[in-house]
């Protein structure tokens, strides 16, 4: 209430407004509750990342170079790390996918909208594809959690727990992207008389890049 | 699209361009991070090429992708800026 402004004080007036039956932020639950849970998934990777550099950094076996462990024989020659530069150039052109369906979201264009969001779900399961074949060539190449053929034992632990974590928040993403294509196509977002919810997949989405960005420069260059 | 458009609800839109360049310009820094590994670089030089690429990426990602930027959270709600302390 207006008269409430006035006769308290600033930290009585915080506690009244978020004691009060009303909206604490003006942005809609859905965009805040979606901030919170980043947040939150922020704190879990730098923990991954922070541990892996400290094991990285503590190990007394030498740590296998990446740019050879993650080489590709292509076209008669090994070429350092080539798969995960596409898998970023996929994450990436994702992220721009996915902007332009919220985009097209506040401008209620329900077709493009769609398009975009199942463009950018064909892309991240394009990723997830790519992971896999990845895994699937480091484990048929000897990788454990437990040991590696090139050196210090914690390499295989922090790749699988990084990679793996990171790749089921990929495969999270295409489900809800697809759910949300399904619920625009459906009209559910123009009876609801806003696209809000896309934005807030669109949030998602781009953090999934976001951490990508953090573990590319991390684990696999460093 | 070249100027930015008013939608239904009336909050005011990034232009689509915005979005194409910003997309080109993290192709060319995960292009440029690629290359500090490619060319073998090494020691302090890399470290500090890796860090820059990536900070550059993250901000591009959160500040236009994640619309922190500018007048931030604007297609959502304008309110929130003038509520809340940040610099948006």
């Amino acid at each position: 209430m207006a008269h409430d402004a006035q006769a308290l004080p600033p930290l009585r007036q915080v506690a009244a407004d978020y004691a009060a039956d009303k909206q604490a932020f003006s942005v809609p639950w859905g965009k805040a509750m979606m901030w919170i849970f980043l947040l939150s998934d922020t704190f879990i990777f730098t923990c991954f990342l922070t541990g892996y550099m400290n094991v990285r950094i503590s190990t007394m076996d030498s740590w296998p170079n990446p740019s050879q462990v993650f080489a590709l024989h292509m076209f008669g020659q090994d070429i350092p790390m080539i798969l995960i530069a596409i898998m970023t150039f996929v994450l990436i052109t994702s992220s721009g996918t996915m902007a332009l369906a919220v985009n097209y979201g506040y401008r209620k264009d329900r077709r493009r909208t769609v398009q975009f969001l199942l463009a950018t779900a064909l892309l991240g399961a394009t990723f997830v594809g790519m992971q896999a074949f990845e895994w699937t060539k480091l484990i048929s190449e000897g990788v454990r959690p437990w040991e590696n053929p090139w050196g210090a034992p914690q390499f295989g632990s922090a790749f699988f727990m990084i990679t793996g974590f990171h790749g089921c928040h990929v495969t999270a993403g295409v489900i809800y992207l697809l759910v949300t294509a399904k619920r625009v196509a459906s009209g559910f977002y123009d009876r609801k008389g806003s696209y809000e919810t896309v934005e807030v997949a669109g949030l998602y989405w781009h953090f999934v890049d976001l951490v990508w960005v953090f573990i590319f420069a991390f684990f696999y260059l460093w | 699209m070249n100027e930015a458009v008013q939608s239904s609800e009336g909050h005011q839109q990034h232009p689509l361009t915005i979005y194409l360049w910003i997309w080109v310009l993290l192709f060319v820094l995960s292009a440029f991070s690629y290359m500090v590994d490619y060319f073998h670089l090494k020691g302090m030089l890399r470290w500090s090429l890796i860090i820059t690429f990536m900070l550059l990426k993250a901000g591009f990602i959160v500040a236009i992708f994640m619309h922190m930027a500018g007048s931030g959270l604007r297609s959502s709600s304008r309110s929130c800026c003038r509520r809340c302390p940040c610099s948006c």
